[in-house]
């Protein structure tokens, strides 16, 4: 009997805990697979009196073009929802989206709705690329992206692949964001531009001009900085080096710099890094920052013919040092011009001398014009072929 | 620790022993053998004296009529074996010390013995006065030679196989194992058919409380026939009601020589080419024979993919349903695209159309299985290749519904035991219907339960799921791997062996 009892109470143990898996009832996730039209991007417009949702599916494999509904709400759920009744045949699938489009003039006016939305539905995860799209509007950049061979889904994934190469395959995530807002105020977004298909792929489409809408394309384009939620500068591509090294994430990347005799010569950066050296005062204040990198780099392309290869390769190193060097002392000024930690400067600050850090007892931002900043360089050219 | 469910219910109408009771005489013989066309008797004078009569039975068929003649009819009427009997206790006693040439005789002097030796295959001289009767073995030799076992097929192993007869099927096993120490104790089993079961074991490994118990079990079963294991199995295993095999069935006398030398205790059934193992638990069903012939490597590889078969065979259609139907965020946007592709211009639901591929999968099963052997491949070639690939045509299922059930089909065949396999089709059935009610949650649930049912069962006093469940250190290792032979020192302790070292 009390064996009997035990068997009949497991199941009713069961079902007296399905309401903490969150379903309302047992229908209440029920959705036929076929039914569903699996939305990939998410893009983000401010519109008036509230929001301006885009939502793109995938490319279909018959030939047709990548379908993108629109929305416009107080919120974005409610955007979500004005999206979605545009489909009454198919459900839209939001539980897909590989990534999230703000446009700039929306992350100009915050990303705190959209972070927020992010971080509390049920069909965004917190591990979600996010990219601010510089000089468009990411309806605008959804609409004409698509074609029936590449998706803007597909497009964006092609522009964080090559992202992802270039910067050690990290990826601003919509967690992340959210965490250096809250502990620096500030943060780095990936940025991308939306290029007519003309001046991406330059000469190959320049007669490809007759069309009614330009086709457009999406590109890498550096980051974006925010500060107090909002976009409040931008940083270009080829200063996105610098980040990359403060950040302690180079990838794989092409640098172009002039040998001897003032002709270009083509580096690949493959590895390279920062670390810091805190500087203190005898009163326990911060007073400056050493920042030491190393680059590793291969000569690629030389249009020299005629140099020695220690006399090349120690001046290519040299050029290469300077390069490493200007990037990343641009974008340190722009910190300091923003008085914005965006860079992490403060928790490496902490992790090289946590007590004296706690001691300081103010966020690292503020402080950044008054700091002695300096960069050393160490670079070293490696396995160059060289043909001598 | 035993299941007591045997105990506490009293059988309906217990057999009564001795079922047949009277006087040993020809009138009552052959009273009790009226209307059976097959039972002979003949009288004849011990000697052609004409001083004795006796009377000589037997089953046409069971008994071998050529050695009736030239083994009892032939001595008993030699009239140099009559002299000097003058009396039935006399010519008994002559018989008894060798006048007839048998290697076994018994005296029997109650009815019910003497019915019970006709009916195995003796025949009977009656004595009519002293109401007793000398019986001898004289079966008949018309029996299925010794063959290769038909479903555990072995590379390296012995290819021999139990065949119907009892008495072979032992002496296969005592080839095997070659000491007195290796025990039988029979037993009958059923009301009509009388059915002899041999309990084999080796003392002084086995535990004793094991034996003990199985034959209590056994004299417990009051049955009319036994016909089938199923007979057998089902009264004497903890838990009838599980699907679940609790005896392991093999037709290799070699694999029942391992068990026995393991410490099981063994069961052979007259009339059934199979031997039974217990205890037994889960994993057992999952190990082949040739596994010890394999290197440990090998066998250790196989085994992992069985269990991964194993997996798939009872989760694989459920947790397709569950994801298809609730989960859609689980699955790789690829995969998820090309399913939504795939169920496009399908009419029916996901739950619908793999419950009517399972059903599908069965009936080509089961016609496969039932057919004469070319025409069940045939069908099963059919079934598989033009009905499946029309369906797909015609819409009617996605091909990725054939996928997940064939996949689910095909590890349920890599299964080593058949009645596992059945088993594992009704718990995928199960599953699958709790994962189209819930979801993840219902196939978890589901799965909670099984293993509940699973952690529930014991068989002879061992729990089902050991060594999962035994408490032991490494109990998933040892489920798992095949250790190399010579680390393999002990004997499982689960078994409670009398003596667990099994090597140097």
């Amino acid at each position: 009997m009390k064996r009997a009892l035990c068997l009949a109470l497991v199941p009713a143990l069961l079902l007296a805990c399905l309401p903490l898996c969150g379903c309302g009832s047992l229908y209440a996730n029920y959705r036929e697979v076929e039914q569903l039209r699996v939305m990939q991007t998410l893009g983000l417009d401010p519109a008036p009196g509230g929001v301006a949702v885009t939502l793109a599916a995938a490319a279909d494999r018959g030939g047709s073009a990548s379908v993108c509904f629109t929305g416009r709400g107080e919120s974005v759920s409610t955007a979500i929802e004005a999206a979605r009744a545009h489909s009454a045949e198919e459900d839209l699938f939001t539980g897909h989206l590989r990534h999230v489009l703000i446009g700039e003039e929306a992350a100009r006016q915050g990303l705190e709705p959209f972070l927020s939305y992010i971080c509390r539905s049920p069909d965004m995860r917190m591990d979600m690329p996010l990219f601010v799209l510089l000089g468009s509007t990411a309806q605008e950049a959804m609409s004409a992206a698509g074609d029936p061979d590449r998706g803007v889904a597909e497009q964006l994934q092609a522009a964080q692949t090559k992202l992802e190469a270039q910067s050690g395959k990290h990826i601003f995530t919509a967690a992340e964001i959210l965490r250096s807002l809250e502990s620096s105020g500030s943060a780095l977004v990936h940025a991308l531009r939306c290029d007519t298909a003309s001046e991406a792929d330059g000469e190959a489409s320049a007669g490809n001009q007759g069309g009614e809408t330009p086709q457009m394309t999406v590109t890498p384009g550096g980051f974006a900085v925010i500060k107090d939620g909002r976009l409040c500068e931008a940083i270009d591509p080829d200063a996105a080096l610098g980040v990359d090294f403060l950040i302690n994430s180079v990838g794989i990347r092409d640098l172009v710099v002039r040998d001897r005799f003032g002709l270009p010569a083509t580096l690949e950066i493959n590895r390279g890094g920062t670390r810091i050296h805190p500087l203190w005062a005898q009163d326990g204040s911060l007073r400056g920052i050493e920042i030491y990198a190393t680059v590793y780099a291969t000569l690629l392309e030389t249009e020299s013919s005629n140099l020695s290869a220690v006399e090349n390769a120690d001046y290519l190193t040299g050029q290469l040092e300077a390069a490493v060097s200007d990037r990343i002392g641009a974008v340190l000024w722009l910190a300091r011009t923003l008085e914005a930690d965006f860079l992490g400067l403060g928790a490496k600050v902490e992790q090289a001398s946590p007590l004296e850090y706690r001691r300081m007892g103010q966020a690292l931002g503020p402080l950044l014009p008054s700091l002695e900043l300096s960069i050393a360089v160490q670079g070293e050219l490696r396995h160059s072929h060289d043909l001598e | 620790m035993y299941n007591d469910l045997h105990k506490k219910l009293p059988a309906p109408h217990p057999r009564s022993v001795p079922e047949y009771t009277g006087p040993i005489s020809g009138q009552t013989l052959c009273g009790l053998f009226a209307a059976c066309s097959d039972f002979e008797s003949r009288k004849i004078d011990f000697g052609l004296d004409g001083r004795l009569s006796l009377l000589v039975c037997w089953l046409d068929g069971l008994v071998s009529g050529r050695s009736v003649t030239e083994d009892v009819l032939r001595p008993l009427t030699q009239a140099v074996r009559a002299d000097g009997v003058d009396s039935e206790e006399v010519c008994m006693e002559r018989i008894l010390h060798g006048a007839v040439y048998r290697c076994s005789v018994h005296l029997r002097r109650d009815l019910d013995s003497l019915v019970s030796d006709l009916t195995h295959g003796h025949c009977a001289v009656l004595f009519a006065h002293s109401h007793t009767a000398l019986t001898f073995e004289l079966r008949s030799d018309d029996a299925r030679t010794v063959s290769e076992p038909t479903l555990e097929k072995s590379l390296k192993g012995a290819k021999d196989s139990f065949v119907e007869v009892l008495r072979v099927n032992t002496a296969l096993v005592r080839r095997r194992i070659c000491t007195p120490r290796l025990k039988l104790a029979e037993t009958t089993v059923g009301r009509k058919t009388n059915t002899r079961v041999a309990v084999l074991f080796l003392e002084g490994l086995a535990a004793p409380e094991t034996v003990k118990e199985l034959i209590r079990r056994l004299n417990a079963v009051d049955v009319d026939a036994l016909l089938g294991v199923g007979t057998l199995e089902e009264a004497i295993v903890d838990a009838p009601l599980s699907p679940y095999p609790q005896l392991l069935h093999t037709e290799r006398p070699d694999r029942f020589a391992m068990y026995l030398l393991d410490g099981r205790v063994g069961l052979l059934i007259d009339g059934l080419p199979v031997g039974l193992v217990l205890p037994v638990t889960y994993a057992e069903f999952m190990k082949v024979t040739g596994d010890s012939s394999l290197h440990f490597t090998v066998a250790t590889s196989l085994t992992l993919l069985r269990y991964l078969a194993l997996a798939l065979s009872t989760l694989l259609p459920a947790f397709y349903v569950a994801v298809a139907m609730y989960h859609q965020e689980m699955l790789p946007t690829r995969l998820l695209l090309s399913i939504i592709e795939a169920e496009q211009n399908v009419p029916f639901s996901t739950a619908l159309e793999v419950l009517s591929m399972l059903g599908a999968f069965s009936l080509l099963q089961e016609a496969g299985l039932r057919l004469p052997n070319p025409m069940g491949d045939t069908v099963s070639i059919i079934g598989a290749l033009i009905v499946g690939q029309a369906a797909v045509e015609a819409k009617v299922v996605s091909p990725i519904a054939i996928i997940v059930v064939a996949i689910s089909g095909i590890s349920c065949y890599t299964l080593p035991s058949q009645d596992l396999g059945f088993a594992v089709r009704l718990a995928r059935l199960a599953l699958l219907l709790a994962a189209i009610a819930g979801g993840l949650f219902g196939l978890g649930a589901g799965c909670c339960l099984l293993l509940l049912h699973l952690g529930d069962l014991d068989s002879f006093g061992v729990n089902y799921t050991a060594p999962l469940s035994d408490g032991q250190p490494f109990g998933i290792l040892r489920l798992l791997l095949r250790p190399p032979k010579p680390w393999n020192k002990f004997r499982d302790p689960l078994l409670r062996t009398l003596d667990r070292r099994r090597q140097k």
